[in-house]
């Protein structure tokens, strides 16, 4: 009897374990697979000023040019990803190159504010549009 | 002598039949080799899994399982699920078959209960399920999702808040199993100009001289067709395909040898359909768009017609069926409009000419299959009255 | 072994498939429409053009193949019909009109194959985002503007009450979902009452007989319960020649079909026999009043004096030539096409008068440059044209978003 029951428990543990993992793969992929958007933003931010222009490079992919005011979007798949900002001054030449990796998480989309960022802000990620 | 060569006849006759139309169509129809071998290529990995999933029920003496096209709409539930939350890639047509599995279980449990009730009558009644199911799901997509299902992308809703459109996207994970292991088979010409347009990395090659132009294998899906025959070959000799086989020989035996005959049967439409949910992503990941409301459709149809044509029978199907089926079934499609356009030179006769042939050759399959079970009949009480 | 002996097979005749036919033509133009019983109009625009230009199998410029009968569910052949096309190495315009479910993937694929075919795409099915992705230039019907229009062409026409016939999968595509909310918000700021109604859909399991023979059971009932002064409204072309019939006898209005045509379920519904006039629009127009006037159903009902379908079919082919010949110099999807787009239009149809916008999204009010929305002016027959296609619709239709369909 208590065999048996044991044997009956140990079959309903062994299903819940496979279910917990079947689960457990579902976030996991979820968490991996997911796309997102990010949000590239050249407009003046608390004390940033908008920058004369920048360039920005998603995963050493194709790199977009923003002047001020201008907005633009990539698509990244899973949640972490390199980012990488070349600020240009007046005269043209590259002023300063900032690299940073950042790791969204659960979060779907995010806009980046390049002045913020640039400028070395911890805030630099603003709420993303609708 | 005669009886025997009618035997042979009569044993091939549906894909003997449709090998005659397509010789007589393909150089009517104006192809060249090399789309025509593309096209089939694509179309066996597009639909060969959904029509692998209907051999376990057939094993099981539960005829052709019109009901796979449940198993299709949980495949698109998962679908929709991933569309919204923006999963894409291999991640995302895995995660799609994680969630359309515990809805094609319960639907195919379901299903397996009413198939239970409607013993002998399995194919009429599965069929009629799959109308009735299908107004379920409608109800579920039209109404509930968005509004008490959670669904927020609002590419995927319509602009009134809640509903799916009839048109869903599915460029996030389009072509990813085809092209997971891209292979190409081309001439040296037909390899340079693929090259050019498409880059050199990424893809392997296999060259044929003589070939004119470049062909894609989707070498990924095909691993996997080739994985899923290997699972029903090794299925087949375990203790539940064999107690499945001994169902579909005799109910009554099965049940006095101890055979839950009942629980086995669910057992194998719960296969089927889940076969089928996977089946119809594996479609869907190829097609790029899901027809919400309209995909699912034909898919049971079209499988066991392709299943009838490769020379299976309600009875008994094997691996062979399937792939002789796929070849010849999807030839016809799409040599058959142009064929019948050429030869008569009005556009809408080939349309009908194909509709036509496709679904005349299913009835004549049945019948056929009827008549050959009758025949056998007749052949064992002979040989039971010990004439020759 | 079957196997082997099919394969066989295939390969001795796809050795002797590369049989080339005479070509003439410096290049070829692919058209695609629905058969007769989808829907007549275009085929019938895509036979003009083979008698223009000549069939591709003799020489001449047009591959005309159809699409599926029930191509809902056979979206497998409507991708192959139109990527069979691009098989073709002179093929350099492909138009599919009306650009079904399966359009936009089957333009995905023959870009792949061939970069150099134009494609366009008439009335098409999917999503405005989803075919311009793929597609190179769509027509639509203007759905926006005659969500206004034809409540107005209704009130001018004397109704009280608008019935909008239809059914859960025409409802669930945008374009025609939205028109019906413009439409109810127009009824309303126009002071008709707006009513729903339900009809089945040809393409389930009732089939095109059941759909009609409902039209035709239920008019009486709702002409009993909406009254005479009630102008009718459905979306499905097949609904339409029931609709008619009902019209003509017992009352009511009707202003225009969703696709419309003189062709548009007159001849069926009234019994008229057109095989003389073929191809010459003011005379059938004139022979489909006469039948009407004398059906007793004169200045109830109206029609545009060229159909909708056969138009579309006509300038697409027309603009796509002349952009491959290099006639149309203009890049695509700016204001110079709409112009050259509306130059081919009026070529087919001399004497009406259309209007031309590009669609803007209601959510993000982006404007898209590939999707050009056409209206024609609507004809009363046994009376005269309304003049809607000049009406100036106000600003606040074009931010509507689709609502639930009122019970």
């Amino acid at each position: 009897m208590f065999v048996a029951f044991l044997k009956f428990l140990m079959r309903w543990f062994q299903r819940l374990v496979l279910v917990a993992a079947l689960i457990a793969l579902g976030i996991w992929l979820f968490y991996i697979g997911r796309e997102h958007q990010i949000f590239l933003d050249n407009k003046t931010f608390g004390d940033f000023k908008a920058l004369e222009q920048v360039n920005v490079s998603i995963n050493n992919g194709e790199t977009v040019e923003l002047m001020p005011r201008e907005r633009d979007m990539k698509k990244v798949v899973g949640p972490k990803f390199e980012i990488k900002a070349e600020v240009f001054d007046d005269k043209g030449e590259i002023s300063n190159t900032i690299t940073k990796t950042i790791n969204l998480c659960f979060s779907k989309d995010i806009m980046i504010n390049l002045p913020a960022f640039a400028g070395g802000a911890e805030n630099f990620i603003v709420p993303s549009p609708k | 002598m005669i009886r025997k060569f009618f035997d042979i006849v009569a044993n091939n006759a549906v894909p003997a039949i449709f090998i005659l139309i397509s010789a007589f169509a393909i150089p009517l129809s104006g192809f060249s080799a090399s789309y025509l071998v593309q096209e089939l290529l694509t179309r066996i990995g597009r639909n060969s899994f959904l029509i692998l999933s209907l051999l376990i029920p057939i094993m099981a003496g539960m005829g052709l399982n019109f009901g796979m096209v449940l198993g299709a709409m949980a495949g698109q539930i998962g679908l929709l699920f991933i569309c919204d939350w923006g999963v894409v890639g291999i991640p995302g047509m895995v995660l799609a078959c994680l969630i359309g599995t515990p809805i094609a279980i319960v639907l195919g449990i379901f299903c397996g209960h009413i198939l239970n009730r409607a013993k002998g009558r399995e194919m009429v009644t599965s069929y009629i399920l799959g109308f009735f199911i299908n107004g379920v799901y409608q109800m579920v997509v039209l109404y509930l999702m968005g509004w008490v299902i959670p669904i927020t992308n609002p590419t995927l809703l319509l602009s009134r808040g809640y509903g799916v459109r009839n048109a869903v996207s599915l460029m996030g994970i389009r072509g990813v199993l085809d092209n997971l292991l891209p292979t190409v088979i081309a001439g040296t010409e037909g390899a340079k100009q693929f090259l050019n347009v498409n880059g050199a990395n990424t893809y392997l090659l296999l060259q044929i001289p003589c070939l004119d132009g470049a062909i894609r294998l989707p070498l990924a899906t095909f691993i996997i067709i080739a994985l899923f025959c290997a699972f029903i070959i090794w299925f087949r000799k375990t203790k539940l395909g064999q107690d499945m086989r001994a169902i579909g020989q005799d109910q009554g035996v099965s049940h006095s040898s101890g055979i839950p005959v009942n629980r086995t049967r669910i057992i194998a439409i719960v296969i089927s359909t889940v076969l089928a949910c996977y089946g119809q992503i594996i479609y869907l990941q190829n097609m790029g768009t899901l027809n919400t409301y309209n995909s699912h459709d034909q898919a049971g149809m079209f499988s066991i017609a392709a299943l009838l044509i490769g020379g299976a029978s309600v009875s008994r199907a094997s691996i062979a069926n399937v792939f002789v089926g796929v070849i010849l079934f999807h030839l016809m499609f799409i040599v058959a409009p142009m064929a019948g356009k050429n030869l008569i030179g009005e556009a809408q006769i080939g349309e009908y000419f194909r509709v036509f042939v496709s679904y005349g050759i299913i009835a004549l399959a049945l019948v056929l299959h009827a008549w050959k079970r009758n025949r056998e009949r007749e052949a064992a009480r002979r040989s039971m009255r010990g004439d020759k | 072994m079957k196997l082997k002996i099919t394969l066989a097979l295939i390969l001795v005749c796809a050795v002797f498939s590369g049989a080339v036919f005479a070509e003439d033509a410096a290049f070829h133009i692919g058209v695609v429409t629905g058969t007769v019983s989808q829907s007549e109009d275009d085929l019938r625009g895509a036979e003009l053009m083979i008698q223009k230009y000549g069939d591709s199998a003799n020489g001449g410029m047009i591959t005309h193949i159809t699409y599926p009968d029930n191509f809902p569910s056979e979206q497998e052949t409507t991708i192959s019909q139109i990527l069979g096309l691009a098989d073709d190495p002179k093929m350099k315009v492909i138009v599919v009109n009306q650009a079904v479910p399966g359009t936009a993937e089957a333009f995905r694929r023959v870009r792949e194959k061939r970069s150099d075919i134009l494609l366009l795409a008439g009335e098409p099915h999917e999503d405005p985002g989803v075919i311009t992705e793929a597609a190179d230039i769509a027509t639509h019907t203007d759905h926006i503007g005659r969500g206004y229009t034809i409540p107005l062409g209704a009130k001018k026409m004397g109704a009280k009450t608008f019935v909008h016939i239809s059914f859960p999968r025409h409802m669930s595509y945008e374009t025609l979902g939205l028109r019906r909310a413009i439409m109810e918000e127009a009824c309303k700021d126009l002071g008709i009452k707006f009513v729903f109604e339900t009809a089945p859909d040809p393409t389930s399991d009732v089939g095109m007989a059941g759909a009609q023979q409902y039209i035709l059971e239920n008019m009486p009932a709702w002409i009993e319960k909406y009254g005479k002064d009630a102008a009718f409204f459905c979306t499905n072309d097949g609904h339409t020649e029931p609709l008619l019939r009902q019209v003509a006898a017992l009352g009511g209005y009707f202003v225009e079909a969703d696709l419309p045509s003189p062709l548009m379920g007159y001849p069926g519904a009234l019994g008229i026999d057109l095989s003389k006039e073929q191809g010459d629009w003011p005379a059938i127009l004139k022979k489909v009043e006469d039948a009407v006037v004398k059906a007793g159903g004169g200045g109830r009902m109206g029609t545009w004096a060229y159909s909708w379908g056969y138009t579309t079919t006509a300038a697409l082919v027309e603009y796509g030539k002349r952009y491959v010949e290099g006639t149309f110099t203009n890049k695509l999807g700016t204001a110079q096409s709409l112009k050259e787009m509306r130059i081919a239009y009026d070529e087919f149809c001399p004497g009406a008068h259309w209007g031309a916008s590009y669609f803007i999204d209601a959510a993000t009010g982006v404007r898209n440059s590939k999707f050009i929305l056409l209206r024609q002016d609507t004809y009363v027959l046994g009376g005269d044209y309304l003049g809607l296609a000049d009406v100036e619709i106000p600003e606040k239709y074009f931010s509507i978003r689709m609502t639930p369909p009122a019970k």
